[in-house]
């Protein structure tokens, strides 16, 4: 019997949906849903047929854990979680997309709560104008500015204001990273839980000048870990993150 | 309750990055992944790692979700059933066993049938196949392992599958 194409995709739609393709004929099949409005409502079709055979099933309740491993997976732990502002649209992850609006959240901090940018004597001086330095903002899930990083060019000392309170578990420590472009996050040291707690202010000091460690405009993140990071350790999830911009 | 509609609006916070609507859909609709994904993979741990990734996915791709052509439930549902079928196909099957024995598949879907109300009409299908589709379906066994416990060959199984999908598809359809 020869199948017409329509019968053809109704049957693929059909055994994809219940999971009976082999794996190399289920990438064919899904190249082919991306393409064809047509196999897409014919495997809509057999997805909604198939969900209601299910609803036969007793409500199984997740453990608490569930929600917390996926909320961490998602970038933000439950205390993080707050009400959004309606108006509100940015989330941390087009901040990620955005480093041209990173640098504007920058020049909108330092403008807005130009105390809240660290060190400025540090950079410069007695001078009015902004400083030459490396500044970063780092924002929470709703992509509200959290803390700000910065450190003088030359300079091998970075200072950390949080300008609102991170609630930290008492066995656990934040830990400041680097995330260069394409590349693997590194350390750049453990914050004392208090301060993050307090909104309060830190200093690290960096193993180079700030010009070359962030020569690259990197990202700037925050974990929550354990234990001590040691060379070449891997990060839990990122809690805060921002982009590391030059102020020229 | 949450509503096909409370959940499609919820979902599409979700796409703009609305945290506590993702919250909302993960109280809503958990407990009835979590039970698929149980079944599925007669495992707590697996299973319950099985709804973490789809959660995971929900955030990552509520972009996506075709709300035109696909209830909320429904797409929940088919990233649960992918994220199972993922992890069920990377363990050992004899790993899968758990203490409890869930109840037999054929079971399962005789009530499902009962449920959508189409008992008669399922019957005419032969025990075979209403078997190898329950299994299919609520075990997550591949046409090749329904072969092997029926000591059937691989082309009968499948014909045998897609009589079922065709005879549910009337039905279903007429029913929804």
């Amino acid at each position: 019997m020869k199948l017409d194409r329509a019968a053809l995709l109704d049957r693929l739609a059909a055994d994809h949906a219940l999971g009976l393709l082999p794996p190399n004929a289920a990438r064919r099949f899904e190249h082919v849903l991306r393409e064809q409005p047509t196999a897409r409502a014919a495997s809509h079709a057999w997805e909604r047929r198939l969900a209601r055979l299910y609803d036969v099933l007793p409500p199984v309740a997740p453990s608490s854990d569930s929600w917390t491993a996926i909320a961490t997976r998602t970038g933000a732990p439950p205390a993080l979680f707050r009400p959004r502002s309606p108006a509100r649209v940015f989330t941390w992850r087009g901040l990620v997309a955005a480093s041209v609006g990173g640098a504007l959240l920058v020049g909108l901090v330092v403008r807005m709560a130009p105390d809240a940018v660290i060190s400025l004597d540090d950079f410069a001086r007695h001078e009015q104008r902004l400083p030459q330095g490396h500044v970063g903002v780092l924002t929470d899930a709703r992509g509200l500015p959290v803390a700000v990083a910065g450190a003088p060019r030359q300079g091998t000392r970075l200072t950390l204001n949080f300008i609102t309170r991170v609630p930290t578990p008492p066995d656990k420590a934040l830990q400041l990273w680097v995330v260069p472009r394409g590349r693997a996050p590194f350390a750049l040291g453990a914050l004392p839980s208090q301060t993050a707690n307090d909104g309060g202010r830190v200093q690290l000091e960096l193993g180079a000048p700030a010009d070359s460690l962030f020569a690259d405009q990197p990202r700037l993140a925050i974990s929550v870990e354990a234990g001590p990071i040691h060379d070449g350790g891997k990060p839990a999830a990122f809690i805060l993150e921002g982009p590391c911009v030059p102020l020229r | 309750m949450t509503t096909s509609a409370d959940l499609q609006h919820a979902l599409e916070r979700v796409a703009i990055g609305d945290r506590d609507a993702f919250k909302r859909v993960y109280d809503a609709t958990s407990a009835h992944l979590l039970a698929i994904a149980l079944r599925l993979l007669n495992r707590r741990d697996l299973a319950e790692r099985a709804l973490q990734d789809t959660f995971v996915a929900v955030w990552q791709q509520a972009r996506s979700y075709p709300s035109d052509a696909l209830p909320p439930m429904a797409w929940l549902v088919t990233i649960l059933r992918r994220k199972a079928l993922d992890r069920s196909r990377r363990q050992p099957h004899a790993a899968l066993a758990d203490h409890a024995t869930p109840p037999d598949a054929a079971d399962v879907l005789d009530d499902a049938i009962a449920l959508i109300g189409c008992t008669e009409d399922w019957r005419a299908l032969s025990v075979t196949h209403r078997r190898a589709f329950a299994w299919a379906l609520y075990d997550g066994m591949s046409a090749h392992d329904i072969a092997r416990r029926l000591n059937l060959p691989v082309s009968t199984v499948r014909a045998g599958l897609r009589r079922a999908l065709a005879h549910l598809k009337q039905r279903l359809d007429k029913t929804s």
